[in-house]
């Protein structure tokens, strides 16, 4: 079942081109990715899909409705914690769970408090709480009203590795709930393990589309295997199959190319009766598959 | 959605009281030191009413305009700045009743201000009793919405709370000191008294002087009000629809 799609999805804020055009489709109980640099426009994108803007061009749906007509009834079925937003400081965490909670067959806020661990925090006003603690908070408010779907947006941004890897599993048990979970984020490791599906996104475009295994195993990103030989010529490697590069640094070998070079290249050396201890293959990963997509790295 | 969002300002409130305390405090000190000052007697300056007479009713409208043109901004253009009320509407709860709230909070804190001020009054300065309760009150009512309108529509148009605060202040005294907080009117200048009646405040002390000495509803100031609600009402909603 589609639980949101979005075709030729486009805005701009006068001569600024946020979002160039956004195609998505996202289905009930997975979690999927919005996955690209800061400025890519995935923000804008999640905040058009939870009609907190309006859109300039394109269609959109989600759970059915059209965001910007049915705002409020969508934002009644969603839950969400948004990229930039705060509580006001001497809110404490136990008045703001009462305050979002509808009440309507919701979760109790005691409840969700002893669920995602927030009971020994109850009375500490939001000013207070570590990032950790405040990303808690978001996640336990998108989900007191046992949404259908919840967005998150760059989530674990600011959060130390521990703190982060404790929030992926999180994530896991809101789908494992039942809702479907769109996870804005720009750090590669994070899609990779946390998404069933990935839409990378530049300059304002869904560039691939995926689950992060078929992203990677495209093939437009390089593979590499390296491995140390001390023997005299290695250029017959280049005529192996797939291989595109060979170079040589003293005995160290790296070869690199696409498809299955790791098995080619295996075979090749083992023909020749050739078996370095140390070979090694370099698997890519959603960073070299952004590298290959846009020419550009994630990081710069 | 209301009453719970009512609840949650009234706890934040008494948490961080300054600017209500303020709003309360500014007024309240200065009216007494204006009756120790004027004694009980009625006065021609005065308009042949005694000081009591004059300032109560206009102290209630300047804790008025204090709430309304400070408060009210620097909290909501703090929400807005912030992101809560985005992080509010994601969430389903838009951003009227919120404002709503604010509004109810202001009312509260007003009408306890003029309450202490009326017994202040009462107690030691020869307050007349209103000649009519029904004017006083409706005065009371309107110019409440009017200033809370106009803040809510100052911390919709001003980018940050710092900015509302300087606005909101400086729009205060500009109005506070010549429309009934300060001399009384009688004895204003002529360019001063023209200055007042192009500001709301002289409106809105009109309509509860009037309503209070003789009974008699003041029409031009119930209309001027109503005007400065209704446009200020729009320009919120109109700003705000995104927010």
């Amino acid at each position: 079942m589609t639980v949101i799609e979005v075709e030729g999805l486009h805005k701009a804020y006068g001569d600024h081109v946020a979002v160039e055009d956004v195609g998505l489709e996202v289905r009930a109980g997975e979690i999927f990715g919005l996955l690209g640099p800061n400025g890519a426009g995935k923000t804008t994108t999640v905040e058009i899909l939870q009609g907190l803007r309006r859109r300039g061009r394109g269609r959109v749906q989600v759970l059915g409705l059209d965001p910007e007509r049915d705002g409020d009834r969508l934002r009644r079925r969603i839950g969400a914690q948004l990229q930039s937003s705060a509580l006001p400081d001497r809110l404490r965490v136990g008045e703001a769970l009462w305050l979002f909670a509808r009440g309507d067959g919701g979760a109790s806020p005691e409840g969700l408090g002893r669920r995602w661990g927030l009971e020994r925090l109850w009375r500490r006003p939001f000013a207070k709480l570590s990032g950790g603690e405040q990303q808690r908070l978001f996640i336990a408010l998108a989900l007191v009203n046992r949404p259908e779907l919840v967005f998150f947006d760059e989530l674990t941004t600011g959060l130390d590795p521990q703190a982060r890897r404790a929030t992926w599993d999180l994530v896991r048990r809101v789908r494992d709930d039942g809702a479907t979970v769109v996870l804005v984020t720009h750090f590669m490791e994070e899609a990779e393990h946390l998404c069933d599906r990935v839409a990378i996104v530049d300059q304002g475009r869904v560039v691939a589309t995926g689950t992060p295994s078929q992203l990677i195993s495209r093939g437009d990103a390089t593979q590499r295997v390296s491995f140390t030989w001390p023997g005299a010529n290695a250029a017959w490697l280049s005529q192996v199959d797939g291989v595109e590069k060979v170079t040589r640094r003293g005995d160290a070998v790296e070869v690199a190319g696409s498809g299955p070079l790791a098995v080619q290249v295996a075979a090749a050396l083992a023909r020749r009766g050739v078996a370095p201890n140390d070979y090694r293959t370099h698997h890519p990963d959603l960073e070299d598959v952004f590298l290959a997509l846009t020419g550009r790295d994630l990081r710069a | 959605m209301l009453a719970k969002l009512t609840w949650t300002e009234i706890k934040l409130g008494l948490r961080e009281p300054t600017v209500a305390v303020f709003a309360l405090a500014f007024p309240l000190i200065l009216l007494y030191l204006l009756l120790n000052s004027f004694g009980t007697l009625p006065d021609p300056d005065f308009g042949g009413v005694s000081p009591a007479d004059w300032y109560v009713p206009a102290y209630a409208a300047g804790s008025i305009a204090a709430t309304g043109l400070i408060a009210i901004p620097v909290h909501l253009a703090a929400y807005r700045e912030r992101g809560v009320l985005r992080r509010l509407r994601a969430s389903g709860i838009p951003a009227w009743p919120v404002l709503a709230a604010q509004t109810l909070v202001a009312a509260l804190i007003v009408t306890v201000g003029s309450a202490v001020m009326v017994a202040l009054g009462d107690a030691s300065y020869e307050l007349s009793t209103p000649r009519s309760w029904a004017v006083v009150a409706t005065g009371f009512l309107l110019a409440t919405a009017t200033f809370c309108a106009v803040g809510v529509a100052l911390a919709s148009v001003l980018p940050t709370a710092r900015a509302a605060q300087v606005v909101g202040l400086l729009l205060f005294f500009a109005m506070f000191f010549i429309s009934g907080g300060g001399p009384p009117e009688p004895i204003l200048p002529d360019g001063v008294a023209t200055t007042a009646n192009a500001l709301p405040m002289a409106y809105a002390v009109d309509v509860l002087q009037q309503g209070w000495w003789n009974g008699t509803w003041d029409v031009t100031g119930l209309v001027v009000q109503a005007a400065v609600l209704v446009a200020a009402t729009a320009v919120a909603l109109w700003r705000l629809r995104d927010a």
